[in-house]
């Protein structure tokens, strides 16, 4: 049996005393992709911000998160921030409030190099920089390295982004709603160069999302979370197939499609309600 | 279809946006022309910058156009008297994405479903409370919200709220600007039956604008595709997403995320 990347082990996470995650455990394997989905307010990305140590000031996670056998809670904070970028990395939703305005892009992507291979040349972090953005499928590279944020589309803007946070080769990536601010043509070149970067790379991804035909097309687990908890855990099959939960049901019915009436699922009174 | 059906017929809409130096300017709306029936809904589907919220903001009046003309209820908008103007305005209502920017967040919800009614003089104010009831109620909401504020409802219920105030003035179009695209999906369903219920109770014809297809699958009796301030493509629901014919409305269906693991392309 594979020994899981990342297991989590009753997590809770509390803001100002108010437990928004509550006691939540699961297990990652490598070159696994979990879609972990949740309607607003359900905890998702409070998970992704635990497991990544970003939780501002207000927060505080309690519980284990196993990384290679260590619990990362009990990191020094030093030690802790190291696999931030090498070992875990992360894409949020909106690349224009990730990205540096000020900066230029090959400027961006080579901040991480440099932190995480002191030792590397100018020239092999130039070179770095270039063969990432031609992997995340950026036309004329050696051009867009020069551009700003700005002068970028939404898309292109969220490429640079996961180029930042593969360039270290992370073991796990976790997105956050990657592709909702997308466009749905850019949102499919989106998905499809994850579903690349994992084959190519058996990068795990942890990929946080409202989104059920997202997770269809994606995923190869399922985590559904509900108000702090998960009320469901399973294969993405067998999730389509035979939902256990009623929330996991209702959220199915609800899904809009391109084959699906709404009159069988929503009830005329429901509606009301 | 005859043509004493027609309720809003825009015709060769054509509207451009210069850069403030007058350097370069942007055609957001390229000669568009197209009807609404009544009682029917309209979808309007694009991608971001195809020129969907700029029509909106036209059949609205917010903006005008710099060619073309859009006759309503056989009026011809933008060369009306005042008195007619607030006439085409209260036959006329919107619902826009997010009712955080279109409700006043220090109004309570029964002042802001009745303020149309007092502006346009229709109910005294001793009448207002009953009012906000009824049309509260026709929304889903109840007694217990008439005197919160926006802030203090849900995002689901604060867009019954922007629909309850849509149809004070019993309306005969309302524009639906991504009227569902910020909440979640088993509220969006609701909210568009609900949109649905008051249509077949009314009569309300509604054009709704989403940058979604199937979003709009459901609700729709007609789509049109805009791209690039044009309509590529304009049918019955079934035609467009069965039998589509432009390649951009191929490639709009093509991007849609499956709704099965089983149909991976790859």
């Amino acid at each position: 049996m594979t020994q899981p990347l990342l297991s989590v082990q009753h997590l809770v996470t509390t803001f100002s005393h108010e437990p928004v995650v509550k006691g939540i455990s699961f297990d990652l394997y490598p070159g696994e992709i979990i879609a972990l989905v949740g309607e607003s307010g359900s905890g998702k990305s409070v998970t992704a911000l635990s497991i990544m140590g970003l939780l501002g000031r207000s927060a505080s996670a309690e519980g284990t998160i196993l990384y290679n056998e260590e619990n990362i809670f009990s990191f020094p904070k030093k030690k802790r921030r190291k696999l931030n970028g090498k070992d875990f990395s992360i894409v949020f939703q909106e690349p224009m409030t990730s990205l540096n305005p000020m900066l230029k892009i090959r400027t961006q992507i080579a901040e991480s190099l440099k932190v995480h291979h002191p030792d590397w040349s100018k020239e092999a972090v130039r070179e770095k920089v270039i063969s990432l953005l031609d992997e995340v499928d950026i036309p004329d590279p050696e051009n867009v390295a020069t551009l700003f944020p700005h002068q970028l589309s939404g898309g292109m803007r969220q490429r640079v982004m996961i180029a930042i946070a593969v360039a270290c080769s992370p073991k796990l990536l976790v997105a956050d709603e990657p592709t909702t601010a997308l466009d749905v043509t850019t949102q499919a070149q989106i998905l499809k160069l994850f579903k690349r970067l994992n084959k190519d790379h058996q990068t795990s991804i942890l990929f946080i999302t409202h989104d059920l035909s997202v997770v269809a097309e994606l995923a190869d687990r399922v985590i559904v979370m509900k108000e702090g908890k998960i009320v469901e855990q399973a294969n993405v099959y067998d999730l389509f197939d035979h939902p256990q939960h009623p929330y996991t049901q209702r959220l199915l019915a609800a899904m809009p499609t391109l084959d699906l009436d709404l009159d069988d699922t929503v009830t005329e009174e429901e509606a009301i309600k | 279809m005859t043509h004493s059906d027609v309720l809003l017929d825009v015709s060769h809409l054509s509207k451009s946006f210069t850069t403030k130096n007058g350097s370069s300017s942007f055609t957001a709306v390229n000669d568009v022309s197209f009807q609404v029936f009544k009682g029917e809904t309209l979808g309007i589907v694009g991608e971001s910058g195809s020129g969907k919220s700029t029509l909106a903001k036209l059949i609205l009046q917010l903006l005008s156009p710099d060619d073309g003309e859009i006759t309503f209820m056989d009026k011809t908008l933008f060369h009306l008297s005042r008195q007619e103007q607030k006439e085409t305005k209260r036959r006329l209502q919107a619902v826009f994405q997010d009712p955080y920017g279109s409700l006043n967040p220090r109004m309570r919800a029964q002042e802001i479903v009745t303020e149309p009614l007092l502006i346009h003089k229709l109910i005294s104010k001793r009448e207002m409370k009953q009012e906000a009831l009824a049309l509260l109620k026709e929304v889903g909401l109840d007694e217990e919200h008439l005197t919160r504020f926006p802030h203090e409802f849900s995002g689901g219920q604060r867009q019954r709220l922007s629909i309850a105030r849509a149809i004070a003035l019993k309306p005969d179009l309302i524009v639906c600007d991504e009227a569902v695209s910020a909440l979640d999906v088993s509220i969006q369903a609701q909210v568009l039956k609900l949109l649905q219920s008051l249509q077949k109770q009314h009569n309300i014809s509604y054009i709704f604008i989403a940058h979604g297809l199937p979003t709009v699958k459901d609700i729709s009796h007609r789509v049109a595709i805009m791209n690039k301030g044009e309509i590529v493509e304009m049918g019955k629901t079934d035609d467009i997403f069965n039998r589509p014919t432009h390649p951009y409305t191929q490639a709009l269906l093509q991007a849609v995320p499956v709704s099965h693991p089983r149909d991976r392309q790859s």
